[in-house]
């Protein structure tokens, strides 16, 4: 069988790296939420992997574009909602039936439902979540009058629901990853 | 019938002689300040001092109009001299002195004399009466002794001194009215005509100049409180207490400082409680009477003109428009006082606030008692703390409100940056992140979410292992 390499080697590392961070992310975030552990560890934790995570960040998305990767996140399908709809049937029957998916990875990286979901994340969630516990990090930065209201708490806030959009994504992520013939 | 013409001459003769008997007739013997007899073992004098008698009330009476039955000839002039029977001619006497109600029944030698006096009897209203002024004190206070020997030393006792006039009020001016159980039983009546016994004289509105102090039942909220039905309101006895009454700055008034929380408490059980325990109370307690009472800061009849100047306000970083609406004026009227300060230790406001951030923006939201009252039930406010002891729950305030959590938020990390720099400073564990990213909504509907994520995929799970075996067996 002809082995085909769907991502480069940098991308499974900063997948992995990703991965881990976004768990300790979680785990320290969750701990600051509703005080679990001690508030000086879980915040330098926080702040740890949320700068390491922004870095990894930016060698993704400066690696994407020079890479070419980036075209896999905005690239168009023919037949778009006839895909999409085969898709959602995959996902929510013919996978049980361990059919194949739809989408032919020589062609497109990522099925139309990944490809939206992924783009999403990497081009707007992830960006605004970083954005968000930056701005919670320096607060001092940010005007004042900008949102009327408590600027930080309109800030915190938008960091919390994008962590749960985040969280919801991360568990299905791992789900997702046990319904293949392997896990990789 | 020689007989029966002696007779009728007799008593016609009689008759006539009787009824032609004057008052001088009497006095022929009656004003000889000695002329005494003897009525068991006690002596009477049976003076009539006519140089009074003739200013007296009764003085167009003769004296046989209430000493009836006796006869001149006869020494004693009856066999059983009986007192004077003043209902005969003074009608409907019990309505008129229902504040003595046992009075209707008391026998004749306990009633009228005793008060209204023997020959120098005079018109109640008059000015020689013995129930007007002064000497009404006097003549009530033969009986109500403890009564007289407080009312002796009340601002009323003073001014009916001063002016002895019908401005003042004697005995009569106030219980003249149905004030008294004797006169009415029915409790709510009774302390409203208490109330307009006062009111009459010390309204706003009043034409007496001798009146000093006016009030309105408008700016009580007591009286405010009575006006919705709330009968078991005080009226102004309630406060001010009956025959004692003193001005406040007297030390011996109810309502000084000093004595309020005990006459205040009687209703205010709570209230007074916590005022004992306050740093005010305790030291009134151990006798400092310059310590505030409740009529320190509560102003019944609407507010003291405190002197509390735009300086004052801007030299301890104060919000004028915050303080009057907090009513925080009587804390700063005292506390910014410089007398005090020597006097009772007091530090300036800036001192005893050193420590905390945005002074003014604290003085502007946060009232005085918000910190210095303890957070112990039952939340009266009343409890002032000493400053060492005094309330810094920065994050208890804060956390109040979105707002607030972000003004705390935002002043550690500008501490904490000023204090460490700007990285240690934005890294250090001191910043408050619990509570900003709260939301209970969000909580809740996250906590769901997650339930029917971790369902969903429990049930997808065992639909794909379900048609896994389903498939092996085939």
């Amino acid at each position: 069988m002809k082995k085909i390499t769907i991502y480069p080697l940098w991308t499974r590392i900063w997948h992995i790296i990703n991965g881990l961070l976004f768990l300790l992310l979680l785990l320290s975030g969750t701990s600051l939420h509703f005080g679990l552990l001690s508030l000086n560890f879980s915040l330098k934790l926080h702040i740890f992997s949320g700068i390491s995570i922004t870095i990894a960040y930016l060698i993704f998305f400066a690696a994407n574009i020079l890479s070419g990767n980036i075209r896999h996140y905005f690239a168009k399908h023919e037949h778009f909602f006839k895909h999409l709809k085969a898709e959602y049937k995959y996902y929510l029957w013919n996978i049980f039936l361990k059919q194949r998916t739809q989408n032919n990875p020589e062609k497109n990286k990522f099925s139309i439902v990944r490809q939206i979901i992924n783009a999403k994340l990497m081009y707007f969630v992830l960006p605004l979540m970083i954005l968000t516990g930056i701005l919670m990090l320096v607060p001092d930065v940010i005007d004042k009058s900008f949102f009327q209201v408590s600027d930080i708490w309109v800030i915190s806030l938008t960091h919390t629901i994008f962590g749960y959009i985040l969280t919801i994504f991360f568990i299905l992520h791992l789900y997702l990853g046990t319904t293949g013939k392997k896990v990789s | 019938m020689k007989l029966i013409l002696a007779v009728l001459t007799y008593l016609l003769v009689f008759q006539i002689s009787s009824n032609s008997q004057t008052n001088d007739d009497c006095l022929m013997c009656h004003s000889d300040p000695e002329m005494t007899m003897e009525k068991g073992r006690k002596k009477i004098s049976l003076w009539l001092d006519n140089s009074k008698f003739i200013f007296s009330a009764h003085k167009k009476l003769n004296c046989i109009s209430c000493h009836k039955g006796f006869n001149p000839d006869d020494i004693p002039h009856k066999a059983k001299i009986e007192p004077v029977d003043c209902k005969s001619c003074h009608k409907g006497v019990e309505k008129k002195h229902t504040f003595h109600p046992w009075m209707s029944n008391a026998p004749l030698q306990d009633n009228c004399k005793n008060c209204h006096g023997y020959h120098d009897v005079s018109a109640v209203k008059s000015k020689n009466s013995n129930l007007s002024g002064v000497n009404a004190i006097n003549n009530c206070g033969t009986c109500h002794t403890e009564i007289k020997n407080e009312y002796i030393k009340s601002e009323h006792f003073k001014a009916l001194q001063n002016i002895n006039s019908e401005n003042a009020p004697d005995c009569n001016y106030c219980h003249k009215h149905q004030i008294t159980e004797g006169w009415i039983t029915d409790y709510k009546t009774r302390k409203n005509n208490q109330n307009d016994v006062c009111i009459h004289c010390h309204n706003t509105n009043t034409d007496n100049p001798d009146v000093i102090k006016k009030v309105s039942n408008e700016h009580s909220r007591h009286a405010g409180l009575r006006i919705k039905g709330k009968e078991h309101a005080a009226v102004c006895t309630d406060c001010h207490g009956f025959h004692n009454i003193r001005k406040n700055e007297d030390t011996e008034a109810r309502l000084n400082p000093k004595n309020s929380f005990s006459y205040c408490g009687k209703c205010h059980v709570h209230i007074a409680q916590e005022y004992q325990n306050s740093i005010h109370g305790t030291a009134q307690l151990k006798g400092n009477t310059n310590a505030a009472g409740c009529t320190s800061c509560h102003f019944e009849h609407g507010g003291k003109n405190l002197q509390i100047t735009d300086e004052v306000y801007k030299n301890n970083f104060l919000s004028k428009e915050f303080s009057e609406k907090s009513g925080i004026v009587n804390c700063i009227s005292c506390h910014t006082d410089e007398s005090n300060f020597e006097k009772n230790k007091f530090i300036t406001l800036t001192d005893a606030h050193d420590w905390l951030p945005r002074l003014k923006e604290h003085f502007a939201s946060v009232s005085c008692y918000d910190c210095h009252s303890s957070y112990t039930e039952p939340y009266l406010s009343h409890n002032i703390l000493p400053l060492n002891k005094s309330v810094k729950d920065c994050q208890g305030c804060h956390s109040k409100s979105v707002e607030l959590k972000s003004i705390l938020f935002n002043y550690q990390k500008n501490e904490s940056v000023s204090q460490s720099g700007i990285i240690k400073g934005n890294t250090k564990g001191n910043s408050n992140y619990i509570g900003i990213t709260k939301n209970i909504i969000l909580d809740y509907l996250s906590l769901i979410f997650l339930g029917l994520l971790v369902t969903g995929i429990l049930i997808h799970s065992y639909v794909r292992w379900y048609f896994n075996k389903a498939k092996v067996k085939k």
